[in-house]
């Protein structure tokens, strides 16, 4: 009998549990960013509940991977039966569903007081059609273990690093990271090599643009070579762990590396964790400039979504300048509006907000942005990592590589009908 | 004697490994679920010294893991209810009675599980949404049922299989009636190959990522509402997800096993 009683208790427990699992009625915002704990809970418990007491809109915010996002906002364009008011997602992101048309243009919401950053505001029309409103910002960027600085080579000094100056260049990080190496016995310096990782972003944004200029215009040529020639070289420098990091904050913290590149929100722990321990400084520059990522975030409606007056009003509270400088103060992302940019944060990020304000205001900058590829965006990151598997890891020969690789490239912005960058 | 000490000695040895094998991570989760940031990324100590609440209060109270967990109790509950209700009679018919198609149809069922969920989530989410399911306890049920099912039929049928039909003959002998017969003899025969595939269900709803993440907005199951969360934060958040997960999965099945006597069936006789 007491099987009973168990089976019992299980269906009580489901009905009270439906029961109490009916909703009130509200928006949904689904988003790829926000998601670490501690995001997500300032999210929830600060931004959304201040904008609850302020419009009366109570917002649910769903944390969901690409996929997921994918498949569902894709299942709700096509049943009609729409749930989901606002999209947040990183530009690549959009750009796909954008070229899926789940989503409206989102041209002519009331937002008062405010001044978009112009690259941003650009990037953010794909061909022709408003499909995002800038919601926030970050890049990449080097994070030093401040002991790393009795490694640096002769010529170079921290202040060169800081600024950055002329001398802080790829060859000079080549040189730190043989040092690092020789001295204490093992690399010390990681990339988040990892599947999940993001070296993709180094390799076609900061590599590349610094030795060409562009990120896949001038893949084939002196310089793009040179560019493969010195990963030849750094590869023996590399932690050889990198290849399972996805982020590089955890090394960081575990004394594994004394030097990392990485995306701003992935190395932000090891900085809130050890604000004295780490310094975030700019990445180097190579023969041709400074190249680094501005990574856009925004906030998107999709098509046929239900309650767009609420939708707008969300939208128009997360871009508002005092929000942003909120969001820069508790999670790093920095803002998309003019009126809210320059102010440094107090506290661990402060650290952060130097570092990325050094590098956005060095005179060389070489700014790339992921480009508009739809769909072949996911093949456009493949062909870097897979150039530098056959040329760097399994040395094979690097002009036909390399000419092979440029040709796919420029074959995937012509389908994609982007100009080549 | 002194062989007979020996082989205890041996059998402790061996299931203490193996226990040892088992508990470390569990052990090591808990710990580090509860450590303090700053213990946690401390390499001077492996076992932390000072312990919080604070990342289990987020996760569970702030970021509504709690609230996921009732919703994923139950879908796990109803699944296993469900697939029961199904599968249990499919694996009896299967296991007893001879008729034609049979392998074929042994073959169909487990066809479900071809296509990888990832595949059917958006027709069925199109589905759900058509009828009205889709973001209900019922539609993340139906969908785990789907899912369960095929397992749940194949392995009845092999514990009813284990069961030998001269008990129940005997049984109709002595003037039981065909349904009494299942319920008195074969049934509680059966029981510990029902508690296994009933442990197997559980833990297959319980870890089912996908599909629970797009079929519902408002009733998130566990996975679905905190596992992205928790990839993407430090580590002693990972582990403390990875506690909450794991509890109360280890408290099913420590109820459970006590039906266990062993999978498949085969220590029946």
């Amino acid at each position: 009998m007491k099987k009973f009683a168990v089976i019992g208790l299980m269906v009580l427990l489901v009905f009270v549990v439906s029961a109490y699992a009916v909703s009130a009625p509200k928006i949904y915002f689904v988003s790829t960013q926000m998601h670490p704990a501690g995001e997500r809970e300032f999210m929830v418990g600060t931004l959304l509940k201040s904008f609850a007491k302020e419009s009366g809109i109570n917002v649910e915010f769903l944390a969901l991977t690409y996929n997921e996002m994918l498949s569902r906002v894709s299942a709700e364009e096509k049943t009609g039966k729409v749930t989901i008011s606002v999209i947040g997602d990183l530009h690549g992101g959009l750009d796909v569903m954008a070229s899926r048309n789940l989503l409206q243009e989102v041209k002519g919401i009331p937002l008062p007081n405010r001044t978009f950053i112009s690259t941003l505001e650009k990037y953010s029309v794909i061909k022709g059609k408003k499909v995002y409103v800038p919601w926030m910002q970050a890049t990449y960027v080097m994070v030093v273990n401040k002991e790393a600085y009795k490694y640096l080579p002769n010529g170079l000094t921290k202040e060169d690093v800081r600024k950055p100056t002329e001398k802080w260049t790829y060859e000079a990080l080549l040189q730190w990271a043989k040092n690092m190496k020789e001295k204490t016995g093992t690399p010390k310096f990681g990339l988040p090599m990892a599947p999940k990782g993001l070296f993709h972003r180094f390799l076609h944004g900061y590599l590349l643009p610094s030795f060409t200029g562009y990120e896949a215009k001038e893949f084939d040529s002196p310089n793009g070579i040179k560019a493969w020639e010195y990963m030849r070289k750094l590869v023996n420098y590399i932690h050889p762990a990198s290849s399972t990091w996805a982020a590089m904050s955890e090394p960081l913290l575990k004394g594994e590396v004394l030097l990392a590149w990485d995306h701003t929100a992935r190395i932000k722990p090891a900085i809130v964790q050890q604000p004295d321990k780490f310094e975030v400084i700019p990445v180097p520059r190579g023969p041709a400039g400074r190249g680094y990522i501005v990574v856009a975030v925004g906030l998107a409606v999709p098509k046929k979504a239900p309650q767009k007056e609420a939708a707008y009003k969300l939208i128009d509270y997360l871009t508002r300048p005092s929000t942003q400088v909120l969001v820069l103060q508790h999670v790093g992302f920095f803002p998309t509006v003019k009126e809210a940019t320059g102010k440094i944060p107090t506290g661990a990020l402060r650290i952060l907000a130097r570092g990325v304000t050094a590098q956005s205001s060095s005179p060389d900058s070489v700014i790339a942005m992921i480009p508009n590829l739809g769909k072949y965006g996911g093949e456009f990151t493949n062909t870097y990592r897979k150039v530098f598997k056959k040329v760097v890891l399994q040395k094979a020969s690097l002009q036909k590589e390399v000419s092979a690789a440029a040709k796919l490239l420029k074959s995937l912005f012509e389908k994609a009908g982007t100009p080549i960058q | 004697m002194d062989k007979e000490k020996i082989k205890s000695l041996l059998t402790f040895l061996i299931a203490g490994m193996i226990s040892l094998w088992f508990l470390t991570p569990i052990i090591f989760i808990t710990l580090s679920a509860f450590a303090t940031s700053k213990d946690y990324y401390n390499p001077n100590y492996i076992i932390p010294r000072h312990y919080t609440f604070s990342h289990f209060y987020k996760l569970f109270f702030t970021l509504s893991a709690g609230h996921a967990t009732l919703i994923s109790l139950s879908v796990a509950a109803l699944t296993i209810l469900l697939s029961f209700l199904l599968g249990v009679p499919a694996g009896y018919a299967l296991s007893r009675y001879k008729f034609k198609g049979k392998n074929t149809l042994k073959l169909t069922v487990l066809s479900t599980r071809m296509f990888p969920l990832m595949i059917l989530a958006i027709p069925l989410l199109i589905i759900f949404m058509q009828i009205g399911i889709s973001d209900t306890l019922w539609g993340i049920v139906l969908a785990h049922t789907t899912m369960v099912l095929p397992f749940v039929i194949l392995i009845t049928s092999s514990i009813f299989a284990g069961v030998d039909i001269a008990f129940e003959e005997a049984a109709l002998i002595f003037g039981l009636s065909r349904s009494k017969a299942f319920f008195k003899i074969t049934l509680p025969l059966a029981l510990p190959g029902l508690a296994a595939s009933a442990i197997f269900a559980f833990i297959m709803s319980w870890n089912e990522v996908f599909v629970a993440s797009i079929l519902t907005l408002q009733n998130r199951t566990l996975p679905a509402q905190i596992l992205s969360t928790a990839m993407d934060s430090p580590d002693y958040y990972k582990f403390t997800a990875g506690f909450i997960m794991a509890v109360p999965a280890l408290v099913f099945i420590f109820f459970a096993r006590r039906y266990l006597v062993s999978l498949w069936g085969i220590s029946l006789k």
